[in-house]
């Protein structure tokens, strides 16, 4: 089973770069030993996401996407697991950026084109505070976020592989 | 006064405003485009060693990376006072026709084409690039993909990655072509040709050849007459990457042609308090407001200005599509939606180039870069990015530390034109005494989408909910009509 770890955000845009960081972190949990028995593990990063998450997925059976929340309902470095179908509900076709139609709008594009998408997506959202300054540098409490959230990741890497 | 407020706009990066200021029995008093964001790119450049510019600047925005990867690059080579070898400059701009692929493939398939093939008073939920797979089936909408995906290959294949590229360093580039790359991007390329005349064939049967389309883009709701910019060859001939900015003026006369160090000599900016966005203008006629004609210093920088400013295209097919565009339509063309089909014969230059680039014997040569030995000071460097004319303009201690920064980004020159479409655009289309419906709104917003334009860097936070609010405001400040999409 191929499952994709995609960390999405801006690197230079404050708490917007959480999901990347978490990403590199997941990356290092692997690489370090981190159970994944059975699975085809690849860890990814985008900044850009729509349109081009399809470069990362095609072949893939699982995602996992990573990125910061602005949900009002999440405090600051808070997780959530969304249910991607309430996400896909989100989703009219429209363009949600220049460039970038919906990164779900993206996928049931692919997927009506023949491609092999994820059928299985998983999405770890992380409650942020600044997503607006220019730095390098998430605020205190999103960056206290991201070892909690790259084991839960790996949890549920661990769930897919006890499935597969 | 009512007041219609379309906040924020759909298929826009970045976020924008537009606001219909209507009088008590309807009709359109006036309208404005704000940029409510305020960009701080230029102050986080400095105090960084200016060959880090080219991997930052590319974190403006995650829609043209590679036009500020190249601008910047080419910027820092300037700095450095450094040429590059001929080879490099060549995978510069090969890399570079992967994004002019990938991007104006995204616009005309996902931005333009719902209204054109789908129509603009088409029902709102159907009005996207699923609802055009929907009528015009798999074949072509496959057709999109390969298409885009090969303009993103091209470039990870020449450079190493394509959103956030690390490619040109002081000098030249990072790396030397493959053979194998080079027989891989070729394979893309010349594959890419042949969907671009496709591309331009089903423009040519879905909007051409339909009347009612043909009286929209020609009516006088979507005409703009201001001066034209454009990067230009030699020859006057389109260039994405290197030479000359050329304006020429609403009769199609040259009215300047300036090398990038020369910018500030000719564009100077207006500042507006209702927008964080400046105005640029040019210096020769000085900004006499949102004014269109000779006198005007408005100008704009688009697909379609690229081609009025210049005397043709540098590759044969694009240039026999330059000519029946022209020959059809008049030089210079004023009508702001045949900026799509502007944007088709561009798409077709790029492929052609991108094959004539890689066929190059040169191509895979392994000098692909000059050290530099000078001392850092000043630097501009200008491309074309897909939306505008694009500047970056660096200043160094001697140590190569960044101390000012100035960037005139390509949507940037388009903010008074696009202000003033979207004005005209309501003027003919909303209509005393009816309420402004979504048809009307989408009719609008087709005015400045035809521009392309990207403001500031977006972030791609969860959940992604995009919303799109429309208010109408009695003069007693009731909210009287409210339009919702997302």
């Amino acid at each position: 089973m191929r499952v994709v770890v995609l960390g999405l955000g801006n690197s230079v845009l404050a708490d917007d770069a959480v999901g990347l960081k978490v990403a590199d972190r997941v990356e290092a949990l692997l690489a370090g030993g981190a159970p994944a028995d059975g699975l085809a593990v690849e860890v990814c990063r985008n900044e850009s996401g729509g349109w081009d998450v399809l470069d990362y997925v095609e072949g893939a059976d699982v995602l996992v996407l990573v990125d910061a929340s602005t949900d009002s309902t999440l405090a600051p470095g808070e997780l959530r697991w969304y249910d991607p179908h309430a996400l896909t509900a989100f989703t009219s076709g429209r363009l949600r950026g220049v460039h970038n139609i919906d990164m779900f709008a993206a996928l049931e594009y692919a997927r009506r084109m023949g491609w092999r998408v994820p059928s299985e997506i998983h999405v770890l959202g992380i409650g942020v505070q600044d997503v607006r300054t220019f730095t390098e540098d998430c605020t205190p409490a999103v960056a206290a976020a991201v070892e909690p959230a790259a084991a839960a990741v790996l949890a549920r890497l661990a769930a897919a592989a006890a499935t597969a | 006064m009512k007041t219609v407020v379309v906040d924020p706009i759909t298929r826009l990066e970045g976020h924008g405003k537009i606001t219909l200021f209507l009088g008590d029995d309807g009709e359109l008093k006036n309208a404005y485009f704000q940029i409510p964001e305020l960009r701080g790119f230029e102050k986080f450049l400095e105090g960084r060693p200016v060959e880090e510019a080219p991997r930052i600047v590319p974190r403006i925005c995650g829609v043209c990376p590679a036009c500020h990867h190249m601008a910047s690059g080419k910027a820092v080579d300037a700095v450095y006072g450094v040429e590059i070898p001929p080879t490099a400059k060549k995978l510069r701009e090969l890399f570079f026709m992967g994004e002019y692929i990938h991007s104006h493939v995204a616009h005309f398939y996902a931005l333009a084409a719902p209204d054109f093939v789908l129509g603009p008073g088409s029902e709102k939920a159907k009005r996207h690039i699923l609802g055009i797979v929907d009528k015009v089936g798999l074949e072509i909408g496959g057709k999109v993909l390969t298409f885009r995906k090969h303009g993103h290959e091209i470039m990870k294949a020449v450079g190493g990655k394509c959103t956030h590229p690390v490619y040109n360093v002081p000098g030249g580039v990072s790396r030397p072509l493959t053979d194998e790359q080079r027989d891989a991007v070729e394979k893309m390329a010349r594959e890419c040709v042949e969907l671009a005349k496709f591309s331009l064939q089903l423009f040519e049967d879905v909007v051409l050849k339909n009347k009612a389309y043909l009286d929209i883009i020609t009516g006088p709701a979507y005409q703009l007459e201001v001066h034209n910019m454009g990067l230009v060859d030699e020859q006057n001939r389109v260039n994405f990457y290197d030479g000359k900015v050329r304006v020429t003026d609403v009769k199609g006369k040259e009215i300047v042609k300036y090398a990038p160090g020369e910018y500030l000599q000719h564009v100077a900016e207006h500042v507006e308090e209702f927008s964080y966005l400046k105005f640029p203008y040019l210096k020769k006629f000085g900004w006499k407001g949102f004014t269109e004609g000779a006198e005007s210093g408005v100008y704009r920088a688009t697909p379609l200005s690229r081609l009025n400013a210049a005397d043709g295209m540098a590759t044969p097919l694009a240039q026999a599509e330059y000519q029946r565009m022209f020959d059809t339509l008049g030089k210079p063309c004023n009508l702001t939606l045949a900026t799509h089909w502007a944007r088709l014969v561009e798409l077709l230059y790029s492929c052609e180039r991108a094959v004539e680039l890689v066929t190059d014997p040169q191509i895979t040569d392994k000098h692909v870069r000059n050290v530099p030995t000078g001392t850092p000071h000043e630097g501009v460097g200008i491309v074309e990015a897909q939306r505008g004319t694009l500047t970056h303009h660096y200043v160094t201690d001697e140590k190569g530390i960044i101390r000012k920064a100035n960037l005139i980004v390509g949507t940037t020159n388009n903010n008074a034109p696009i202000t003033m479409s979207i004005k005209k655009a309501a003027q003919h289309l909303v209509q005393k005494g009816k309420p402004v419906g979504e048809d009307v709104l989408n009719m609008i917003e087709m005015a400045f989408r035809a521009y392309d334009p990207c403001f500031s860097c977006a972030t791609h936070s969860l959940p992604g909910h995009f919303p799109m609010e429309v208010t109408v405001v009695g003069p007693d400040g009731d909210v009287r009509q409210v339009l919702e999409r997302s």
